[in-house]
């Protein structure tokens, strides 16, 4: 069986229910060590293409490889590289914590004084140490997801499946759970994220798809998607010291590479197609046309931009 | 056998987790109270009525000691056939409900070794709640009129008897989705077994007997030979239990339809032997005709119950799954061997075909009866032209099988769901033989029994024919003039080349074990990675297809 590079490959994947096309021919792959988001809006089929990769589904058509090894002919093998954790994290509540995670152990088949020293680990790194007499129903849900990422850890996996783990949670206590997953991928982890709160996403992931209504519509590193998104263009927003009169616009459409957007007030933006570096022509003008500028802003496109401008905000 | 294995073959993981659970919850505890309330509501009623302790007893000890075990026994029978169905009923669904389901699946216990988990944790608790009451129960055996060795039998009973309703119990729980649907599939599979179950043991019960008597080694009732048929019988059930529970719980791609499969097989061959040993072994000498032609009948009623599990696995997906066709060309030689068992296809329509060929042995009975042994007064002839005509009714039967499990492959083929084809299919045959049934009642002296289990046709027949041939008549012209026969075989054919048409219209696999029904499926490995295929980032509504040669359903049709 040969290992990739890339520890997750899916092609062409496909997944109907009915009368509705969940997950429609969906391909990408996710290198080893990343954070990889998966974003879309709710119903967008992130959780189906989930399914698919846990080994829990079977898809109509396509495939999906974890560290080499299809999920439908050898499940087995991907259950032992691969944790997951679903979006609505069940718990058997008359359990304490650590019966619980002594039962998971075991059907990890981990047994004897390795046991041990693998729950000690994961309880050391999840931070559980001080609940693990506490039943399970009794924690909040931000320990409960901890919990719950805890028994995903136990066999170390290479490749851990995250499906909406922010959700719900206390700010706190999301960014405790983000800082463990640095943490995780400080230590090697390939961390498989699906959410739609984007915030959540930007400042950790070093890829993402994005999905709606099954089909990918964008997959890469973030910079790559801006690039691609702009197409080489920058939006840049001007504050004069004052307003400025309708000449402004006449004045402005001299320059070949930018393309006058609107004034508000004081204010005014323009559309910039040329090098950065070239834009330093404009100011120089304005200034020696009696314009006084008091501030410039280039807009950046961040995650929840990219979003926007790539999801209509319909499901299926 | 290290640690590991002992621990994987007793599914240790589950049976501790759902031990420590039942364990803790307040319901249990209350079961126990429940149960321990009883056994003291025994003893009291029991000390009440007899006088025990306030006046001298006109019956001898041994009397007393033996009413008031059986009286035991009878009150736990019937606790057990309360508590146990709902107990183990819930077991999976509650996975389910409490949304662990899919984090179990996603760990590496099988299917079946989750199902073995929770059937041990479930046996262990049936013993430990019986086990409450077994020191005192014991100390009556000190007094006389019970023995050790059948209060200890008697438990055994018991705990097969709880061993049987948790096997069953887990099966429908596996195959039910919330809670609503297993509590009502769980009354309507357990009523009429537990309640034939209560009403036989409380009537050995209320005779002062324990089922020991009835079912143990040294039988009043039975010989030996039938013990051990009954007690095998049972061991069948829960295994069917368990397998198809494991089965319910199994992915679609995996080779799940095999050992349950070979199980039925194995479990039909067995039950045609056991009649056929019970009905040969109990007609000669000591019957008599009517006797004879009500075992056919009982027979018959099973028959109808028996295929349901044939109709459904006629009318399972007519897809080969994959792990199936994994296996025919990973080992080929093992492939050949279990291809029979592979669901998918025509062998579907086989299996059960098959399954239904073995009742044919029971053809032979009549060739075991010893008619010289039936007593003066019976009509040898008449008794010989009985068997004929039930032989012959019998073969009528089977092809009436054959027709609708045809039906139902055929419906699996056009494309509808392998549960609807089936039950679609029962219910056909349920309306006509309810049909029968009403013209049989409104007929009850011209029309024998059976007429009521086959088609309209030997309604007909049988009202302006004479009923029983000659003994001089052979099976099979007998058979040749059942113009049912002769439409049940029409049918069947009919159905299998409409369902074979349906089949090469929808590209489903006939005979081969390769995956057609799932061309979409890529098996083989992507060679590059999708960011060097593409040449940079991938934005666009239209996905690509990488490598698309290299990763079609891979060498599987080769």
């Amino acid at each position: 069986m040969d290992i990739n590079s890339e520890i997750l490959q899916v092609r062409n994947l496909s997944v109907r229910f009915g009368k509705v096309q969940a997950v429609d021919n969906v391909s990408f792959d996710v290198p080893r060590g990343v954070i990889h988001g998966f974003i879309g809006p709710n119903g967008a089929g992130k959780t189906t293409s989930i399914r698919v990769i846990s080994t829990l589904q079977v898809p109509d058509s396509g495939g999906v490889w974890v560290c080499g090894y299809n999920v439908l002919t050898h499940p087995a093998e991907v259950r032992k590289r691969l944790g997951y954790m679903p979006d609505h994290v069940g718990v058997y509540s008359g359990l304490s914590v650590s019966e619980y995670l002594d039962f998971f152990a075991l059907t990890r088949r981990v047994y004897g004084t390795k046991k041990k020293s693998v729950l000690s680990d994961v309880v050391e790194l999840t931070d559980l140490g001080d609940l693990l007499d506490r039943e399970v129903n009794s924690l909040s849900k931000g320990m409960r997801q901890r919990l719950c990422l805890a028994q995903t850890l136990i066999h170390e996996p290479e490749l851990l499946i995250l499906d909406e783990p922010a959700s719900g949670l206390d700010p706190r206590a999301r960014i405790e759970f983000r800082d463990l997953i640095l943490e995780l991928r400080r230590l090697g982890k390939t961390i498989f994220l699906s959410s739609h709160i984007l915030s959540e996403l930007s400042p950790i992931c070093d890829s993402v798809s994005i999905i709606e209504k099954g089909e990918i519509v964008a997959n890469g590193t973030l910079t790559e998607i801006q690039k691609k998104l702009v197409s080489g263009s920058s939006t840049f927003k001007v504050l004069l010291l004052q307003a400025p009169g309708p000449e402004l616009e006449k004045f402005l459409s001299e320059f070949p590479h930018l393309r006058f957007l609107s004034t508000e007030g004081k204010k005014f933006s323009f559309e910039w197609n040329g090098a950065d570096e070239d834009v330093s022509q404009v100011w120089k003008s304005l200034s020696s046309n009696g314009y006084v500028l008091s501030g410039i802003h280039k807009e950046e496109d961040d995650l929840e931009n990219i979003f926007m401008s790539l999801t209509t905000g319909e499901v299926q | 056998m290290n640690k590991g294995m002992i621990a994987k073959f007793f599914g240790f993981a589950m049976v501790q987790k759902d031990l420590i659970l039942t364990l803790k919850k307040n319901r249990w505890l209350l079961i126990q109270f429940l149960y321990l309330s009883i056994f003291g509501i025994v003893l009291a009623f029991f000390v009440n009525s007899t006088g025990l302790g306030f006046r001298r007893y006109e019956d001898p000890v041994s009397v007393v000691t033996e009413n008031f075990v059986s009286l035991y026994f009878s009150l736990q029978f019937l606790v057990i056939g309360l508590v146990f169905p709902f107990l183990s009923g819930n077991s999976i669904t509650s996975e389910r409900i409490d949304k662990t389901w899919p984090l179990l699946k996603c760990t590496e216990l099988s299917p079946f070794e989750i199902i073995r988990g929770k059937y041990f944790a479930l046996i262990s608790l049936s013993i430990y709640i019986m086990m409450l009451s077994a020191p005192l129960l014991m100390l009556t055996t000190l007094i006389g009129g019970v023995s050790l060795f059948s209060v200890v039998f008697e438990y055994l009973i018991h705990i097969a008897y709880a061993a049987l309703i948790c096997a069953a119990g887990l099966f429908s729980s596996a195959m039910s989705s919330n809670a609503t649907r297993s509590n009502l599939q769980i009354v309507a599979m357990f009523s009429m077994p537990v309640l034939f179950a209560t009403v036989f043991a409380l009537n050995a019960y209320s005779n002062g007997e324990l089922l020991s008597s009835v079912l143990g080694p040294s039988s009043n009732y039975l010989s030996s030979k039938e013990v051990l048929i009954y007690w095998f019988l049972g061991f069948f059930v829960l295994v069917a239990g368990l397998l198809g529970a494991s089965f319910s719980i199994s992915p679609v791609n995996s080779l799940r339809s095999i050992p349950l499969r070979i199980y039925i097989f194995a479990f039909y061959l067995f039950g045609i032997f056991a009649f056929f040993e019970l009905l040969a072994a109990n007609v000669p000498g000591s019957v008599s005709v009517r006797n004879y032609s009500q075992n056919w009948t009982i027979y018959m009623v099973g028959m109808v119950l028996s295929s349901l599990p044939l109709l459904r696995i006629a009318a399972e997906d007519p897809g080969v799954p994959l792990s199936a066709a994994l296996l025919t060309k990973e080992k080929p030689l093992l492939g050949r061997i279990l291809y029979p068992f592979v669901s998918g296809g025509i062998r579907n329509l086989l299996f059960s075909f098959a399954v239904l060929s073995l009742f044919l042995i029971l053809l032979k009975v009549g060739s075991v009866v010893d008619l010289s042994k039936l007593g003066s007064n019976v009509d040898s002839g008449l008794v010989h032209a009985v068997m004929l005509q039930s032989e012959g009714s019998f073969i009528v039967w089977i092809s009436w099988l054959c027709s609708m499990v045809a039906i139902a492959w055929c419906l699996a083929h056009a494309g509808f769901g392998s549960i609807l084809s089936a039950s679609v299919t029962f219910s056909f045959q349920l309306v006509l033989v309810l049909s029968m049934a009403i013209v049989y009642v409104a007929n009850v002296d011209a029309v024998p029994t059976y007429s009521m289990f086959s088609t309209p046709f030997t309604y007909f027949l049988v009202m302006s024919k004479e009923v029983f041939p000659s003994s001089g008549t052979t099976m099979f012209t007998y058979l040749l003039s059942r113009g049912d026969f002769l439409l049940n075989t029409g049918t069947t054919f009919f159905f299998i080349g409409l369902g074979t048409y349906f089949g090469g219209r929808n590209q489903r696999p006939l005979l081969s074990l390769a995956p057609e029904s799932r061309k979409g499926l890529l098996l083989d490995p992507p060679g590059l990675p999708l960011q060097e295929q593409e040449s940079g980032v991938h934005l666009s509504r239209e996905s690509v297809r990488p490598n698309e040669k290299s990763t079609t359903t891979g060498g599987l049709d080769e």
